[in-house]
């Protein structure tokens, strides 16, 4: 063998190890949460009120399981429209001034602090009502996922070729039909792929809510003007406590909220592999 | 490639929706299952009350609120979240919310502006305790004494050594390395450090000329390279446990959850005490006589009077948690809930069985200063 094949094995050996190294610590994490955690983890731990800190009851996270569906649906319901729409503008109309300044702010948006986002939403919806509330925390979330959801859906329409745009309006119909029936059935993998992650990312977020929801112990929902709690936000509180009872609730907590995120992730994968162009 | 039905994002939001409302609704059933029994009962007051504040209160607090949720079968339940005692009190003069927690009383131009909108009653509702803790490899939890003094100068970076002479003096029997003092101290705001920066000032005029007292300080220590930052009472207690020969300051609670070793402290007195039932209870009633009510300003007296109490048996680095309530709320149901659950608290809430370890109760003389403050509790 030369020396330019070994060296080229070599290079190749090092680089496959470094990406092998790389998606460690996706595993890590993974089994380590699964490993702590799911031990914890039954039908009951699903249902039953939070525990205090000590004596006999073992508890479990109802109310944040219901907080964090609840809070995930009012992200989609409103930052999923707000987005979806946003992201069809800037796709079908993206000669316009409107449609750039949109754009270069939502990407601004997508790096902005979450907390930041969250102080807004107790400004505008918490102080004004004299209560924190599940409102207010939907409300941050969709924020939150507006540029995300708003950018992944501009870049689903764009990758429509355009000869079957024009071949949409030939037909005569009119454009919420154009858009939403016959284009969004090509773009449909990459919008579902877009609503999917927005909804996994707003399912472990934590800091929009420390300033909107509150928390509740007793409360599964008390409605969308009460306060509610969240898994996420119940983790962060349980495991800075010194109490082993807490932190087993924290580990169960996060092997639930990495698996809600994981199947979200895996419906994703599998909704772009079946979908044929 | 046909022209699909319905557009898929709305089967997307109806099949979370669906989700999301059906696992309220069974929730709520489960819920209404639960109260059942004591909505067929003549009609009593019920519903919740939303608090929050102090991390330190969390626990003991919601030991407290699962408790009286059991006795009451559900009818009051008392939501209280960990936010932090400055967050704590920003939100409830904001108005959201029925009451806070908190580790301070409020500040004087605070209870000033309270008082001239309708009236505030705060009132310590539980103990806390701060105590030295250590990592000497070879010294046994419990057995190290050290002196306010001592403990000042340590964070002054003054003694650096511990086999310094001024240690080894109180400790005699104690084989002490000469090993450098890492000194912990918070990173973050607190109100931890405040309680022991305000007894360190007490107790050396130096630290109080040189750094004072405040939720946080500059420490002298961290000039000299041996001072180490842990955020929070859990971040004191982890650098402390990782590194061997530091000291630091920490809750109760933490350094017998942590499992690290305590440190013996000189009172007032000249005795070597821990934070028990007894040296707590020593301090407590030491100080009732300097107390104020429950509608005065506490901000001149706790902590900077408070700690230090004389006493033979006295813990000299003790803190009180408070409740901070309105005296006037629109809600008369708020009320009738804040009296009837504060009141089980200042009363049965105080015995043994209720109280978390690391926690320790109010002597009734200093429960009555909250029971009296309840009293003023009324509607507009």
């Amino acid at each position: 063998m030369n020396k330019r094949k070994i060296i080229e094995k070599l290079m190749l050996g090092v680089i496959s190890t470094l990406a092998v190294i790389s998606a460690i610590p996706i595993f890590a994490i993974m089994f380590n949460v699964y490993a702590e955690g799911l031990k914890h983890v039954n039908l009951s731990f699903l249902i039953d009120l939070p525990p205090p800190p000590v004596g006999d009851r073992v508890g479990g996270i109802g109310p944040a399981l219901v907080g964090t569906f609840t809070l995930v649906s009012l992200a989609m319901v409103i930052g999923g429209a707000i987005g979806f729409f946003t992201g069809l503008y800037l796709s079908e109309f993206s000669h316009t001034k409107l449609s750039q300044y949109t754009q270069m702010f939502l990407q601004i948006m997508v790096e902005f602090p979450t907390i930041i986002i969250g102080l807004f939403a107790y400004t505008i919806l918490v102080a004004p009502i004299k209560r924190f509330n599940a409102l207010a925390g939907g409300f941050a979330l969709s924020i939150v996922i507006i540029p995300y959801i708003a950018l992944n859906v501009r870049e689903a329409y764009k990758s429509i070729p355009y000869t079957l745009k024009e071949a949409a309006f030939s037909l005569g119909v009119s454009a919420p039909v154009a858009y939403l029936r016959i284009l969004l059935s090509t773009a449909r993998r990459g919008v579902l792929t877009a609503l999917l992650i927005g909804m996994a990312k707003v399912a472990g977020e934590t800091a929009p809510l420390l300033f909107t929801i509150l928390g509740t112990t007793f409360t599964y929902f008390g409605g969308l003007d009460q306060p509610i709690n969240a898994i996420p936000l119940l983790i962060y509180n349980f495991a800075l406590s010194p109490y082993e009872r807490w932190h087993q609730v924290a580990w169960g907590a996060a092997a639930v909220l990495l698996t809600i995120i994981l199947l979200i992730f895996i419906v994703s994968r599998l909704i772009v592999k079946e979908v044929k162009l | 490639m046909g022209i699909s039905k319905k557009p898929l994002i709305i089967v997307i939001v109806a099949i979370v929706a669906v989700l999301a409302s059906a696992s309220m609704i069974a929730m709520s059933l489960i819920q209404s299952t639960m109260t059942q029994a004591t909505t067929t009962k003549p009609p009593e007051i019920s519903g919740i009350v939303n608090g929050a504040g102090a991390t330190f209160l969390n626990p003991q607090m919601q030991a407290w609120a699962s408790k009286y949720y059991e006795l009451t079968k559900g009818r009051i339940q008392v939501n209280y979240q960990s936010i932090g005692s400055g967050a704590g009190q920003a939100k409830f003069r904001e108005g959201v919310l029925d009451f806070a927690g908190s580790d301070p009383p409020l500040k004087a131009d605070i209870y000033q502006e309270f008082k001239e909108k309708g009236g505030i009653i705060q009132f310590p509702i539980i103990i806390g305790t701060i105590v030295i803790v250590h990592n000497l490899p070879n010294v046994e939890s419990g057995k190290l004494k050290l002196t306010g003094e001592i403990v000042a100068k340590i964070y002054l970076g003054e003694i650096m050594y511990w086999d310094d002479p001024r240690i080894k003096e109180l400790n005699p029997e104690l084989d002490l390395p000469h090993e450098k003092i890492i000194a912990v101290h918070r990173s973050d705001g607190s109100g931890t450090t405040r309680v022991f920066t305000a007894y360190l000032a007490k107790v050396s005029e130096e630290w109080k000329n040189k750094v004072g007292s405040d939720f946080t300080v500059s420490w002298p220590v961290d000039q000299l390279g041996n001072g180490v930052g842990g955020k929070g009472n859990e971040g004191v207690a982890a650098a402390v446990k990782q590194n061997p020969y530091s000291i630091g300051y920490v809750e109760t609670a933490y350094a017998y959850e942590v499992g690290l070793k305590t440190a013996l402290i000189r009172n007032r007195d000249g005795n070597y005490v821990l934070p028990t039932r007894e040296t707590v209870e020593s301090a407590a009633k030491a100080l009732v006589q300097i107390l104020p009510r429950a509608d005065e300003d506490w901000s001149n007296v706790f902590p900077d009077e408070t700690v230090d109490a004389p006493g033979r048996e006295s813990y000299p680095i003790t803190s009180y948690s408070f409740i901070i309530l309105r005296q006037v709320y629109d809600d008369p149901v708020k009320v009738a809930i804040l009296k009837e659950f504060f009141h089980w608290v200042l009363t049965e809430g105080q015995k043994d069985e209720n109280v978390v370890r690391g926690y320790e109760p109010l002597p009734p003389e200093v429960a009555k200063i909250g029971l009296d403050g309840l009293e003023l509790l009324r509607t507009a």
